[in-house]
């Protein structure tokens, strides 16, 4: 039993001694990283030589070479405990490394990367996390001239280009102490960054991040959809830092700007229900990008300290349909079949035309109604009552329809009739605007059945013009009513006449006229601007009965005070159907009315339910809001 | 045919243009019928000129009274004619340089200066007269001669003085008050006008567009 003692442990003494060393079973080198770069860090797993005596196994080596089969320098050689070695000479040099344990002085086989491993500068460039977007965090690590004293290293500096071929513009001046940077203005723009090291006034070779990085785009903007064009719709996540005073928005051609700042936000008052999002309702026409900064700060001041930006451009394009529009369009039909059934109704016969064209007008209503998408209820409600009210005078028709009286209309003929008395000429001032106001063809529409009276009386109708082509026309209207009445004998072209285009030398020159002339009756309908009461106290001072007519609300109390009658507004469309006595006129008139009517109740109604409304869904805010009326209604100041 | 094609034509370029206003993609119709506009105000001037010369030549002819002005009248369009026209159509023209520099402007040519120092000032003198004869008006329409008449004094009354310093003084309420008035009183009564006004345009320009309204076609059917 001794004896076979003895020989086991003779056997594991000889096994242990005189067997081949052997290397760790694993290895590993890569670049160090957050450091300067030039450090290759190689860690192995210990060798199972250790269990060797101490006098045997004496650690490890750790070699290098620049090819795959050497030759191979040592570059560390360590103790039996060791298991990590960081080559801080690796440079920018693509090394190979082999780590071998060291058995009575000698090497035992060796164990290598697999491939090359390069020690690059760490300059790291990564989109900031957790920020807003449009910042990039660069950390480096600590440069060997840290060692030195302060005096001797200054600090670093930052550089970024578009371009890895440059140029590289400078960013920041940092100082030694610091190991990273924020770049809070990078927007959406992949940029390469470089960094040198400042080192008593002179710069060291840069070193550059390895690949290009972007902060996140988290701006979103859109083209709003079925409009006119030229809106923008941008929307944003919330900025969740502390004192947000408001958003900034900016706007500018390209990802990098220019940027125009466009207009100062408040946050939202509940951000977590309500988006934060802002219209540009006067986006240009090309590419535009988008910016916004959140403006944030304590007591002292705020400024902006977060930026996201859009990562793509948006154009505002023009649908082929305004959709907020439809309920403009709806209302066109609504006041259309009001004023075209009355029409219908004052008319003494059906046509095969109106027939036709009430056909065509409801099919093209029906379409209106569809592209609104607005439910089918809905859409027969509003489909139905229009068309009703055109439909029903269609069936009772050739009705008398009364309108209500108008003073000054009716005080037309007695004004012309003392003109005739008197001897004295008529004045007829079509107003001093373009044919394009409707202002004026309502005043021509009436100088039309003054004329044809005139004529009728053998009175003077003078007529002078401020607009060339309101001339042309106001001549043939005039022609026209003379040969009517069966006079084309009395007409004179020298009656109807232009004078000038500009406003006061017009008002000086029909002042003057109706000083020499004495018109014995004047009327001033159509579109007048401040020459109105010019003319209006010349025509009061020589004694003429005055009818005013006007749709500018800015003149009309002036004619109210110097004229005998004035048509208010409307009054002055309404004229011409009162003077001709064609009942489509009366029934279009009667049309309008109802229209007017429909208006008055629309606004009263929704008044009146949105008062409802209010008082029973917040009765405190009512309440506080009947306590604030007088000062609301007098904005009474508080006296001090 | 006379008054169908005018009509037929009002309709089909009134509901273009109304179109234009719901349909975009239009808006290059829309411009192109606005382009056209210029066109024919020029034939109406050529036509306003000749009635504008006819007009004061047929007074001088007759010896009307006041014919001093007819002559005046159209010694000024003739000399603005001249000194705007022939500049316009010669400008490289060495007799107008030589006009320049007698006129001793060079940069201002004589239409130019009849224009800013005779023709403004003259307008700017019609239009002064208009502060008086608001003091007239005023005086005319602030008699109580009846209900509606004293209103409009009474109100016309505490705008006046709340708008004035001295009103201030006077009471420290006849701001807010006239504000009042104005504000809420006031802009009622011309959001009705304006409603209705509306409304009156809107029909209007349906009777034009349907050939309902036809009398500035000349009257007839």
């Amino acid at each position: 039993m001794k004896l076979c003692l003895a020989l086991l442990a003779g056997f594991l003494l000889l096994a242990s001694c005189g067997g081949s060393p052997e290397p760790p079973r694993e290895m590993l080198a890569a670049d160090r990283p957050d450091d300067w770069g030039g450090a290759i860090r190689i860690e192995w797993s210990a060798s199972p030589s250790r269990m060797l005596p101490k006098s045997a196994f004496t650690g490890y080596r750790v070699y290098r070479a620049d090819r795959p089969l050497g030759p191979w320098s040592l570059v560390f050689e360590g103790d039996r405990e060791a298991g990590a070695f960081t080559d801080t000479g690796a440079g920018d040099t693509a090394w190979y490394y082999r780590v071998t344990a060291v058995v009575h002085g000698v090497d035992s086989a060796p164990i290598g990367t697999p491939g090359p491993v390069t020690a690059h500068p760490n300059l790291k460039a990564v989109d900031a996390p957790n920020d807003w977007g449009g910042a990039v965090l660069l950390t480096w690590g600590a440069h060997p001239s840290a060692l030195l004293s302060e005096t001797t290293l200054r600090g670093f500096r930052l550089y970024r280009a578009a371009d890895r071929a440059g140029p590289f513009e400078p960013l920041a001046d940092v100082g030694a102490d610091k190991g990273s940077y924020l770049d809070a203005t990078a927007g959406t723009t992949p940029w390469f960054y470089r960094l040198t090291v400042l080192v008593d006034g002179t710069e060291s070779p840069p070193v550059d991040a390895p690949e290009p990085v972007a902060a996140l785009a988290l701006a979103r903007a859109i083209d709003r959809p079925k409009d006119l064009g030229g809106t923008i719709h941008v929307t944003w996540p919330h900025y969740r830092g502390e004192g947000l005073k408001a958003y900034r928005i900016y706007r500018g051609p390209g990802a990098e700007g220019p940027w125009r700042l466009l207009d100062e936000v408040p946050p939202p008052a509940n951000q977590k229900s309500q988006p934060a999002e802002y219209f540009d309702r006067n986006a240009p026409e090309g590419p535009a990008f988008y910016r916004i900064a959140a403006l944030a700060g304590g007591p002292e001041g705020a400024s902006e300290v977060a930026f996201v930006a859009t990562a793509a451009p948006v154009t505002a394009v023009a649908s082929w349909f305004v959709e907020n529009r439809y309920k403009s369009l709806l209302a066109v039909f609504i006041f259309t079949s009001i004023v075209l059934g009355w029409v219908w109704t004052a008319s003494r016969k059906i046509s095969a035309g109106m027939l036709i064209g009430f056909v065509l007008y409801a099919a093209l209503y029906a379409v209106v109604i569809l592209m609104a998408d607005m439910g089918l209820p809905a859409a027969l409600v509003i489909l139905l009552l229009p068309l009703v009210s055109v439909a029903i005078p269609l069936v009772k028709r050739g009705g008398k329809i009364y309108i209500r009286p108008i003073p000054a209309l009716q005080a037309v003929e007695e004004a012309i009739g003392r003109a005739t008395e008197m001897g004295k000429p008529i004045l007829f001032v079509p107003g001093i605007s373009s044919i394009g106001d409707i202002a004026t063809l309502a005043a021509l529409n009436i100088l039309s059945p003054v004329a044809e009276k005139a004529a009728q009386y053998d009175s003077r109708l003078i007529v002078p013009n401020y607009d060339p082509i309101v001339y042309t026309i106001a001549q043939e209207v005039v022609k026209e009513a003379y040969l009517k009445a069966g006079r084309p004998d009395a007409y004179s072209d020298e009656n109807v006449f232009f004078l000038s285009p500009r406003q006061f030398a017009f008002a000086a020159a029909v002042s003057g006229l109706m000083m020499r002339e004495r018109p014995a009756t004047n009327f001033f309908l159509g579109m007048f601007y401040a020459e109105s009461l010019i003319l209006a106290e010349t025509g009061n001072m020589t004694g003429a009965i005055q009818i005013a007519g006007t749709d500018a609300i800015t003149q009309l109390p002036f004619f109210i005070v110097a004229c005998d009658y004035t048509l208010i507004g409307e009054e002055l469309y309404a004229a011409g159907a009162y003077m001709g006595g064609d009942p489509k006129l009366t029934g279009s008139l009667k049309g309008q009315d109802w229209n007017k009517a429909l208006a008055i109740l629309v606004i009263l109604v929704l008044t009146g339910a949105f008062f409802v409304y209010g008082v029973i869904s917040d009765p405190g805010k009512w309440r506080q809001g009947l306590r604030e009326l007088p000062e609301l209604l007098f904005k009474v100041e508080a006296e001090e | 045919m006379k008054r169908n094609v005018p009509i037929a034509l009002g309709l089909i370029i009134g509901l273009v243009m109304m179109t234009t206003y719901f349909f975009p993609f239009m808006d290059d119709v829309y411009r192109l019928v606005l382009q056209w506009s210029p066109v024919i105000s020029g034939f109406a001037v050529a036509l306003s000129i000749v009635s504008f010369v006819m007009s004061h030549w047929m007074k001088i002819r007759r010896r009307s009274p006041g014919r001093a002005y007819n002559m005046l009248a159209l010694a000024s369009f003739a000399i603005m004619l001249l000194a705007g026209g022939l500049r316009g159509l010669f400008p490289e023209s060495k007799m107008f340089s030589f006009l320049g520099d007698i006129w001793g402007k060079s940069e201002e040519s004589p239409f130019q200066w009849m224009f800013q120092n005779i023709l403004l000032p003259m307008e700017a003198t019609v239009f002064s007269l208009l502060a008086f004869y608001i003091a007239s008006a005023s005086f005319r329409a602030f008699r109580a001669r009846n209900v509606e008449a004293t209103l409009l004094l009474v109100a016309a009354t505490l705008v006046m003085i709340g708008r004035v310093p001295l009103g201030e003084a006077i009471w420290s309420g006849f701001g807010p008050l006239q504000e009042w008035i104005m504000e809420f009183p006031n802009t009622a009564a011309k959001r009705a006008i304006t409603i209705g006004v509306g409304l009156g345009i809107a029909a209007t320009s349906l009777k034009l567009m349907l050939g309902i309204e036809r009398s500035y076609l000349g009257k007839g059917d």
